[in-house]
């Protein structure tokens, strides 16, 4: 096999990563337990919004997903502790991914993030220090991994950061401050800072100092000497939002992500003032990377660049259509709410319907679905369906939907004389998505 | 290194401080829309919430009187007088059923004293049976055969009101169907106290729960304002026009059929919501109320579009002629009318008032983005 030889660094940092994420995330699926999202999520409602190409993906009887949640936690928690790690990995991986994929009207960016760094995370040896593994398999234990191991966990971040900065480029977050001017007067009830909500001037300084923040903070913790204060600034922000907009998991994550940046140096450094000490690691000049390997990475990353830009080609007004929108890091960008119902008329007796979707679906799909062209198209394909069981084969459905986006007036958002089961394929349904009018 | 993790950490804590510290001492000056949101919390419970309670208690031990008073003397006159007394309850009811929120909410004691439509089946077997009926029995009982909507079916059981007097005075069982209506609106009214003390010990919780979460009070406020508009639209007009079995207009799906008080309860509704957005209960004090926190962050002009949509709706109701059923026989585009005028209204809460003040119009927390 041929390989090409890459500097080589010290495991310290790589392996902090994998427990800080692997603690996390098993906190995260006994949270999500908890919460009494298994049931919300997979298993009340009776219809599931499944992504294009993943169809099959369905979920089981409610005791097999809590089964499958605690599969996923506790493999977090043996990639926490280096416990059979690749093998814990994988079942992350998969058991992650599945359940990510049941139910698109749950997508949340972090969830993706996750699935990717859990894959990143089966292509390195981040079990080879500080590790169950290193205590079972002891030959494995080192000090050092090729560059490339951390890498790729830091460009994964830089990627969810600066598209997530790109995003924000855009007249509604920088010319009107929205949807951050509607949210942050929402909470001024917030102690101490509040009172700064009330102003119009606090939102635009929020949406230009975020905007700046996601775009320049991946460089500032690249760079030695600006990394302290990155780090500082990744705390303050992420707390911030966590306290502002309740959203879970998400901050934590990029704030524990973003340890991966900090050098071995760095820990030590962290170690010694909580009077810690580690080793001086010596490492190796170079080490090798199979070129099968690197080549992946490059298409890997590759995909990462191009892909989350794909709607500038697809809509030009992403916001709106969001047609290209998911995996593209459009983080806490738009406040967006909708309302659509649906006629449905036989045209053999021209009988006709008129469906309430909220009686068929869960709250988080009926407020999801109101608004994403795609999932107004499949719930006409599951209405399709419904009546042709009921003996109406021969049918129309039209849908009459109101969208309001970052504080504009409700306006109609599906062509409302479009038959949708003329619409024959998921994404043409965005052909039928009726301009924005500012 | 070390003053970096100092500084780091101790900023981190006076972030962290300020986020969850007290929030007590929050003053009209440094906050407010956190001001107005609790003047108009405070309005809304002060001057219709806990009157409406109120007036609810009165109303349903006045009925109870009545069908006492009926059950020793069972007369034309007296059913009069209790059927007019139901209806009084009925109204005030309908004002107050808005407010299905928070500790009331959990507690589901909306659904014992109105839940439609009524199983008439089970009040029957009840009344043919041989268990003895009083209060207690019926509190053991489900909330569909009990409440407003099953004092109806007894009060209202046929159009003829000769009939309706035979079922309580001639009829087998006759005096265990006057029994089970006096333990009808014995348990009613005791659920109209429980509701006001419920009303009455949450009242600082409601009221100072001023924050944008799901468990803030006027998010909560804004989610009830869209149920009752959805109930309308779907089950109060959609089902009886026939939008769930292709267009068969179905006059037993109105509620209130029997007593034909279908359109007063939409008027009721009607004047609730109006209310309840424009903070206008009370003549002589400030109508704090969601005008009043648009005008504040700055979207006075949704408040026009939605007022524009009241006084239609006002007006489209006050055109009909008779009862909503003979609206809905003899004319039943009016009906397709107003349930469009009413998913109009429901978009501009559900959709436009909620996407302006950043309304959670969701049950669960969120877990990220």
């Amino acid at each position: 096999m041929q390989h090409t030889r890459f500097k080589s660094t010290s495991i310290l940092p790589l392996v902090m990563f994998r427990i800080a994420f692997g603690f996390l995330m098993c906190f995260s699926m006994f949270r999500f337990m908890y919460m009494g999202w298994i049931e919300d999520a997979y298993t009340h409602p009776t219809f599931h919004f499944t992504y294009h190409f993943f169809d099959w993906v369905t979920p089981f009887s409610t005791n097999t997903m809590y089964a499958i949640v605690t599969l996923c936690g506790l493999s977090a928690l043996c990639i926490g502790i280096g416990f059979l790690y690749r093998i814990s990995t994988l079942l992350f991986f998969i058991s992650f991914t599945y359940l990510e994929l049941i139910e698109k009207s749950w997508y949340l960016n972090h969830y993706y993030f996750v699935s990717l760094v859990a894959f990143l995370l089966l292509l390195v040896p981040a079990n080879r220090y500080f590790a169950v593994d290193t205590k079972l398999f002891q030959k494995i234990k080192t000090h050092t991994v090729p560059a490339w191991t951390l890498l790729i966990f830091k460009l994964q971040l830089s990627v969810v950061y600066f598209y997530g900065g790109i995003a924000k480029l855009k007249s509604d977050w920088l010319l009107d401050a929205q949807p951050l001017t509607i949210w942050l007067k929402a909470r001024t009830d917030l102690p101490l800072l509040g009172w700064l909500f009330e102003y119009d001037l606090t939102a635009y300084v929020f949406s230009w100092s975020g905007m700046l923040y996601d775009i320049s903070i991946p460089f500032l913790l690249f760079y030695k000497k600006s990394r302290p204060l990155a780090y500082l600034l990744v705390v303050v922000f992420h707390v911030l939002t966590h306290a502002l907009f309740h959203i879970g998991m998400f901050p934590w994550l990029m704030i524990f992500g973003s340890l991966v940046f900090l050098s071995h140096q760095e820990w030590i450094q962290i170690f010694s003032f909580f009077k810690l000490q580690l080793p001086e690691f010596t490492t190796r000049t170079s080490q090798k990377i199979p070129k099968t390997l690197l080549l992946f990475l490059y298409l890997f990353f590759g995909f990462q660049f191009i892909f989350p830009l794909r709607h500038h080609v697809l809509s030009n007004n992403v916001l709106w259509t969001e047609h290209g929108l998911r995996f593209s890091w459009h983080v806490m960008i738009s406040e967006k709410n909708g309302f659509t119902e649906f006629e449905i008329i036989d045209k053999n007796s021209s009988k006709i319907w008129i469906d309430s979707p909220s009686l068929n679906l869960s709250t988080i799909q009926e407020k999801q679905f109101s608004f994403q062209p795609d999932m107004i198209w499949q719930y006409a394909q599951y209405l399709k369906k419904e009546y042709h069981n009921k003996g109406y084969p021969n049918i129309e459905i039209y849908a009459h939907s109101k969208v309001a986006l970052n504080g504009r007036a409700s306006q109609p958002f599906i062509n409302p004389k479009q038959d949708l089961l003329k619409v024959t394929h998921i994404n043409h349904i965005y052909k039928h998505v009726l301009p924005l009018r500012e | 290194m070390k003053k970096t993790i100092t500084r780091i950490g101790s900023l981190l804590c006076i972030v962290l401080l300020c986020i969850h510290c007290d929030d007590r001492g929050i003053t009209e000056d440094t906050y407010l829309i956190g001001y107005q949101r609790t003047q108009q919390l405070e309005n809304v419970y002060v001057n219709e919430i806990l009157p409406l309670s109120t007036a609810f208690v009165l109303k349903t031990g006045q009925l109870a009187t009545a069908i006492a008073t009926f059950k020793t003397t069972t007369t034309v006159d007296h059913l009069t007088i209790v059927r007019t007394r139901w209806i009084e309850a009925l109204k005030v009811w309908k004002r107050l059923e808005l407010y299905n929120l928070g500790t009331v909410e959990d507690r589901f004691i909306h659904y014992e004293i109105n839940r439609w439509a009524t199983n008439t089946v089970l009040i029957n077997n009840y009344i043919t049976g041989t268990d003895g009926i009083d209060e207690s029995f019926i509190r053991s009982k489900g909330s569909s055969s009990k409440g407003i909507s099953a004092m109806e079916y007894l009060l209202f059981s046929d159009e003829d009101t000769d009939k309706v007097m035979a079922s309580f005075t001639q009829q087998a069982n006759h005096t265990r169907r006057i029994k089970y209506l006096l333990a009808l609106s014995n348990d009613l009214h005791t659920k109209a106290t429980e509701l006001k003390n419920i009303w009455v010990q949450d009242k600082e919780q409601f009221i100072n729960a001023i924050e944008n979460g799901t468990s803030g009070s006027q998010n909560q406020l804004t989610n009830a304002l869209i149920s009752l508009l959805e109930e309308i639209i779907i089950k109060k007009l959609g089902n009886p026009l026939g939008n769930n079995s292709g267009g068969t207009v179905a006059i037993s799906e109105l509620e209130a059929y029997r007593s034909e008080t279908s359109l007063a309860i939409l008027q009721e509704h009607l004047i609730a919501l109006k209310r309840c957005y424009f903070g206008d209960f009370k003549e002589d004090s400030i109508k704090w109320g969601y005008d009043n926190y648009l005008l504040l962050i700055g979207n006075e002009h949704l408040t026009i579009r939605v007022l524009d949509v009241f006084n239609e709706l006002d007006a489209l109701l006050t055109s009909f002629e008779g009862s909503l059923k003979n609206e809905l026989v003899s004319n039943p585009t009016n009906i397709v009318k107003l349930r469009k005028k009413f998913t109009d209204l429901l978009v501009l809460i559900k959709v436009d008032l909620a996407n302006t003040i950043g309304a959670t119009v969701t049950i669960s927390d969120n877990d990220g983005d």
